[in-house]
């Protein structure tokens, strides 16, 4: 039974997804102002890591990571967390991966929110 | 109990964990961002063998000066770091072999640098005998068979080597580093388009990259959008107004914020660029000059559909206060 990452595609996939992800939340007027300004080649590499975690890949995040890493960042709530795992179903639809495969994913996404606002 | 050896500090390392643990744990500040080995922020050097795998995706002349990515690399396999400084890049000897104005503000620098390698559209270190350090781009054209290295100087007021050109004569002896950065022409794609947007000065990199495509057989477009204040700071168009007339890939597109004459257009490069083209998903892209147009052109053609790997940037920023 291979894992959700294998299913996914692997690397190859994530690439792929990468800048499409990366298209739409620059797009999405709820979050775009915490990409703004951002060195964009730097965010790409941060998009992908955690695409490869969400996908089930191989990561070194620990919860404590996560937390620091929007630390800064004003005003973040869960509505901007709902809006970055919306976009991230939303590119994967586009490349046509299967809803469940999508939920799958989602799930994975979901376990992040607490570190990422906070509230660890 | 293994250590790490970090800039004079002796560091006791626990287990598997990586240089990048290793470094923090102890309180080194020290930057970092995917911990994937991806972005690069954390580089590091080492004076010892490093595994390969901590070397991914370096270029080799960072490979070559010791680099290595700390949130890759177990501390137990790296004895010794420091942090990475382009200091540790080779050095090369250049002579002075011809200088001249290109326009009242821009100077053309010719340099022998026997063993810098032939990289148009990357930059260098060039410095002066008296110590003085400046990044400049190599702006030696692809299509030539010389084995020097052009640089196009913009000469700043009081500027320390601005200064050190106008008095050098031909033979002095300067050193140039490197090569840094990542414009550079990337072959295998030769129907697709080039895209280049750039100001003032980031003409140089550009049209080396224009004409390494060239030289190289690109026939997809090789489209220029170069841009400046007014006409009078639009330099160089005697060659890049003859590159067009030889070669039907490239096209050349000139902008002004005002005062358009003749085929100058008014309008900044990057707005131009994206009206000719709205849709780059088979593009590549390359920028240089001005920050605040490199990184627009960078934006904005993602946006558009260009891929970010396939997007180069090289932002001019001036030394201050020297």
């Amino acid at each position: 039974m291979s894992s959700l990452y294998e299913r996914l595609g692997g690397e190859a996939a994530v690439d792929a997804a990468v800048d499409k992800f990366y298209r739409r939340v620059l797009k999405d007027d709820r979050i775009a102002h915490y990409f703004d300004g951002v060195d964009m080649d730097r965010q790409a590499a941060k998009q992908k890591a955690f695409l490869t975690m969400a996908f089930g890949g191989p990561n070194n995040y620990t919860d404590r990571d996560m937390q620091l890493a929007h630390a800064h960042l004003n005003g973040l709530d869960d509505t901007h967390f709902d809006a970055v795992v919306e976009n991230l179903g939303t590119t994967l639809k586009e490349m046509g991966v299967a809803d469940e495969l999508i939920g799958e994913v989602a799930a994975v996404a979901e376990t992040t929110r607490d570190a990422v606002l906070q509230r660890i | 109990m293994p250590s790490l050896k970090f800039e004079g500090q002796e560091l006791e390392v626990e287990g598997g964990e990586s240089v990048l643990d290793t470094l923090l744990r102890h309180g080194v500040s020290l930057d970092h961002g995917c911990r994937a080995g991806s972005c690069q922020s954390c580089l590091l050097r080492s004076e010892n063998e490093v595994p390969p795998a901590t070397r991914q995706g370096l270029d080799d002349s960072v490979v070559e000066a010791g680099g290595f990515l700390a949130c890759v690399a177990k501390a137990k396999d790296v004895t010794q770091a420091t942090r990475f400084s382009p200091d540790f890049f080779p050095k090369y000897p250049a002579a002075l072999v011809e200088k001249k104005l290109l326009a009242p503000d821009v100077l053309l620098a010719r340099f022998d640098a026997p063993g810098f390698p032939r990289c148009p559209g990357r930059f260098l270190q060039l410095e002066s005998a008296s110590g003085v350090r400046r990044p400049y781009s190599v702006a030696t054209s692809g299509l030539s068979e010389s084995n020097l290295t052009d640089l196009h100087v913009r000469l700043i007021p009081g500027g320390a080597m601005s200064q050190a050109l106008m008095d050098a004569q031909v033979g002095d002896q300067f050193a140039v580093q490197g090569p840094f950065g990542k414009c550079s022409y990337r072959p295998g794609r030769e129907d697709e388009l080039l895209l280049l947007v750039g100001s003032g000065t980031g003409l140089a990199p550009l049209y080396a990259v224009a004409t390494d495509a060239l030289h190289d057989g690109h026939t997809g477009p090789v489209h220029l959008f170069f841009g400046s204040s007014c006409p009078d700071r639009l330099y160089f168009l005697d060659e890049l107004r003859d590159l067009a007339a030889r070669f039907s890939p490239f096209k050349l597109t000139l902008c002004v914020d005002a005062d358009p004459v003749n085929e100058i257009v008014q309008g900044s490069p990057i707005a131009h660029a994206l009206s000719t083209y709205p849709e780059l998903d088979e593009a590549t892209v390359y920028s240089c000059g001005h920050p605040d147009l490199v990184k627009a052109a960078q934006r904005q053609c993602f946006l558009a559909g260009a891929s970010l790997k396939r997007i180069f940037v090289d932002a001019f920023v001036p030394a201050s206060g020297q």
